[in-house]
């Protein structure tokens, strides 16, 4: 990096820049069944050099991002870095700048073995699925560990490591005619054997299930109930139309101090985006223009409130910079799972792809297994779709008074809306 | 005009060469997929712009098989002509393989490798540097200027332009294949503020192709604003079946989910593909063909070879409404005995190799779509592919899209809906397909995962087919 500033230095004509280096160790293994199908071991290294230029004026700012590896000769950097320049002087940006951060000390510091942290996994994995009778079809781990060190013209200067692990499981049941499978993806920091074990049992018995699924029934409309990672993704919905860089390009249907939900919405939202969650693979001191990640209440009590995002939309919204911030929070609500589930409502556990249109807060997804609850009894049923509109629907949300904590998403277990359309089959 | 060979692949060509040689003296097999692809990306906004890096890779992923087991390394991080460098690869795939030991493994025999040698250059009507950056740039801004003028509900409009260069070098005992290729893609995306809030609008265009894209792109200014303009007017389907008409990228997104992923012989290896019950047996209407190939039409994914050195095919998956065959990776060929096709994809060097689609497609029928819109009294025409997903093992079918025109007894109603889901068994929606038209179109706009992650372009389409399928 110290060479790559150096370079930079020589120009007058750049005002700002960030250098960013990553260095990435990785352990991946791919199973088929207890057959191992092959393991791989990654080493890569990245330099990314974002060069900003303003104007005389300052009036305008343009910049441009390089990626540099490790086999580029010195003769190469230079015209890539000359060739950036000549790009950011093209780009005619309104102008702004990085805000002047203060040194950090940043201690979350991970030791780097991924082939043994990867062990750990695959040994958990099987010994989940002997002891709870799971049939695993297949699976695949990947565990990386970065490196990372970032440096810009305001004196920033940070080194930290981070970690991130994936797994892809697939999970079979048989019905007396076919085999079912189901798929799931987990991320997590690093294995927390509580987490993934109810995670893994859970697949198990919802294999079981979607076996002896029966077809969705024609329901036309109905109580819709989703839980765990469906519940995270639709919240995304909300993260997007907060964000700086939505608002300043028109794209959100939210305004800021503006009602989120009306007055009649049953639990008026609480939502945070934050700069550490315990077990998130997106924990960091900064974002990558080398801001400070600073945590912010960008929805309470059903009115938004703040905005978040990084830096060059924040100053254009004259708005305080947090940060590109990848963790968030939704406060729970009090109602029991137990009363949230009462009644007559579609609970849809897996679908094949939940689709959430961050913007427009459309959402629909085929249903590859759900339970129709109805007065206290509990129906497996599969096949269909459910779709609709977040904003439409917001003010009848039931928010669980259970929590769950999954990776960057800590929020309520489970939420109800109230007449979804689905499209049944019989 | 042909695409210039990558000159730092050629000047590390036998630096690898050694290695690759050194590796076969310790291993029963080794490769090297070596890449120095770029690619960048121009964006012109109503109220921003930006130039960055697009699609670049530039490393290496060695192979070596021994004893029948597969170990891979990724790297960008070694000095190919550096001595230290053959003891390290040496060791790490020792220790790799190793690792291995206390699992049982799904051996391969990679033996039957024949000895092939290619240096292929694609072609390109205008090279990405016939014009500069800033003439990109101004070329952009005058369709963002154009259509933001258009519509004063429209509240921002992004236009694009990506050109990407592939370079990749494959080198084992039996080959040495050197290819390079562009491809570029163009959008227009318009936001704008209706009656039901913020939607967005997307048209796209996408070639092997050079700079001239950009003139596809301009041309799809009227289409990009009639659809905008459909898209607010969209009302709610009610959920049903229908008959229904799909436009050539609705076709592709089908062929796609539907038998494309179906038919991925890793999938086959894993016991998680239906398709292999059915080969040989009726899946679709005869009027069905359907194909999928780097050596099909040219679009984006139209390759030489694959990243395992396996060359490119145009493999006929379903023939009149018979499941013929599917498409494989080279284990995934080793382990079920069968060829490979030339499907073995990487989302890039730092990856795992996969059965993935390349260009996959519907082939033409007989009617036109005036004929095809006449014949149904009650349904739809579908169109504006946001995205979709397989169920292989399953054969259940999702396909999101942002539009659908009514059409009431043979013509269309003016009322459009929208987004609609279309959903069903992958054998009925297939069966139910009674009318396909002359017209042929691929697009390769976008991109696909396996499962939710190992991003590749892939291209598709077909003709216009009419089918009975249930939205909601």
């Amino acid at each position: 990096m110290r060479s790559i500033q150096t370079i930079l230095n020589q120009y007058s004509e750049i005002s700002d820049y960030v250098i960013q280096d990553r260095h990435t160790v990785s352990s991946e293994w791919f199973f088929i069944k207890e057959n191992l199908d092959q393991n791989r071991r990654k080493d890569v290294q990245y330099t990314k050099v974002k060069i900003f230029v303003d104007d005389l004026d300052k009036k305008f700012r343009g910049h441009a991002e390089i990626t540099l590896y490790p086999s580029h000769k010195q003769s190469e950097i230079e015209d890539m870095i000359k060739e950036a320049i000549a790009s950011a002087k093209l780009i005619k940006n309104g102008y702004y700048i990085l805000p002047k951060e203060e040194p950090i000390e940043y201690n979350q510091s991970i030791k780097e073995d991924v082939m043994l942290n990867s062990s750990e996994i695959i040994d958990f994995i099987f010994r989940t699925e002997k002891e709870n009778q799971g049939e695993i079809n297949s699976f695949e781990v990947f565990v990386n560990h970065h490196t990372i060190g970032l440096l810009n013209m305001n004196g920033l200067d940070i080194h930290f490591t981070t970690q991130d692990c994936m797994i892809e499981v697939i999970v079979n049941a048989k019905t007396p005619t076919e085999e079912i499978e189901l798929f799931k993806e987990f991320k997590f920091e690093k294995l927390n054997q509580e987490t993934l074990g109810k995670q893994l049992r859970s697949m198990f018995q919802l294999a079981k299930d979607r076996a002896k699924a029966k077809a969705t029934p024609k329901l036309k409309k109905s109580d819709l109930i989703l839980s765990l990672d469906n519940v995270a993704e639709l919240f995304k919905v909300y993260e997007s139309s907060t964000n700086v860089a939505s608002l300043y390009n028109h794209s959100s249907n939210l305004t800021l101090d503006g009602a989120v939900q009306t007055d009649k919405a049953l639990n008026p939202l609480n939502i945070s985006m934050l700069n550490y969650l315990e077990g998130s693979m997106y924990n960091a001191p900064v974002d990558s223009d080398g801001v400070i990640l600073k945590s912010v209440d960008i929805i309470q009590n059903g009115v938004f409130k703040e905005t978040w995002g990084d830096a060059r939309h924040s100053y254009y919204l004259s708005k305080p910079c947090t940060g590109q911030l990848q963790n968030m929070k939704v406060q729970s609500g009090n109602t029991s799972v137990k009363d949230l589930e009462a009644g007559v409502a579609l609970e849809v556990i897996d679908f094949s792809s939940f689709i959430v249109d961050s913007q427009s807060g459309d959402f629909s997804g085929e249903i590859r297994l759900a339970y129709h609850h109805s007065n206290g009894q509990r129906v497996a049923v599969s096949g269909g779709s459910v779709s609709g509109n977040l904003f439409e629907l917001h003010d009848s949300m039931i928010l669980s008074k259970e929590t769950q904590s999954n990776n960057n998403f800590t929020g309520p277990l489970k939420i109800r809306l109230k007449d979804v359309s689905i499209a049944g089959i019989e | 005009m042909k695409v210039k060979t990558s000159p730092y692949l050629k000047s590390i060509k036998p630096g690898l060469q050694y290695l690759v040689n050194e590796l076969c003296d310790q291993f029963d097999y080794a490769s090297v997929l070596a890449t120095d692809s770029v690619g960048k990306a121009f964006s012109v906004r109503t109220r921003s712009m930006d130039i960055r890096d697009f699609m670049g890779e530039r490393g290496f992923v060695f192979r070596v098989i021994h004893q029948g087991r597969v170990a891979e390394i990724s790297t960008n991080n070694i000095d190919v002509s550096a001595g230290q460098t053959r003891i390290e690869l040496i060791q790490e795939f020792k220790q790799l393989l190793a690792h291995q030991a206390r699992f049982s493994s799904a051996l391969v025999d990679p033996s039957t490798e024949d000895d092939t040698q290619i240096e292929d250059n694609k072609e390109y009507g205008k090279p990405f540097d016939s014009i500069r950056s800033e003439e990109k740039l101004k070329q952009l801004k005058d369709i963002v200027e154009t259509v933001g003028s258009k519509d004063e509900r429209i509240v921002n409009v992004m236009v694009q332009f990506v050109e990407v260069t592939v370079a990749k070098l494959f080198l084992s005992k039996k080959k040495d294949l050197m290819q390079t290729y562009p491809w570029s893609t163009g959008y227009i995306v318009i936001v704008a503020k209706g009656d039901k809030g913020v939607k967005m609008g997307f048209n796209s265009v996408s070639g092997m192709k050079g700079v001239e894209l950009m003139d596809d792109l301009r041309a799809e200014i009227k289409t990009s604003l009639k659809n905008i303009d459909d898209t607010l007017k969209c009302e709610t389907i009610e959920p049903g079946e229908y008959d229904v008409i799909c436009t050539p990228d609705i076709t592709g997104l089908i062929a796609h989910e539907a038998f494309g992923h179906g038919v991925e012989m890793d999938m086959f290896v894993k016991n998680r593909a239906k398709a292999v019950e059915y080969i040989d047996k009726p899946v679709a209407s005869s009027l069905v063909n359907m194909h999928d190939g780097a050596l099909g039409p040219l679009n984006v994914s139209s390759y030489a070879f694959d990243d395992e050195g396996t060359l490119a095919q145009d493999t006929r998956v379903i023939e009149e409404g018979i499941l013929k065959r599917g498409i494989s990776d080279a284990l995934s060929a080793m382990r079920l005995h069968t060829p490979a096709s030339g499907n073995g994809k990487r989302e890039s060097f730092e990856r795992k190799a996969y059965t993935r689609m390349t260009t996959t497609y519907f082939t033409s029928g007989k009617n036109t779509v005036e004929e095809m819109i006449s014949s149904i009294k009650k349904g739809y025409l579908l169109d504006g592919m946001e995205s979709g997903m397989e169920d292989p093992k399953n054969w259940g079918i999702q396909c999101v899209l942002s539009r659908a025109y009514e059409i009431v007894d043979g013509k269309l109603s003016g009322k459009v809906v929208g987004p609609v889901i279309l959903t069903g068994y992958v054998v009925d929606l297939l069966k139910s397909i009674n009318m396909v038209s002359t017209d042929f179109e691929i697009m390769g706009s976008g991109f696909c995962g396996k499962g939710h992650k190992e991003w590749v372009k892939t291209a598709g389409g077909g003709a216009y087919i009419k089918a009975k399928a249930r939205l909601g």
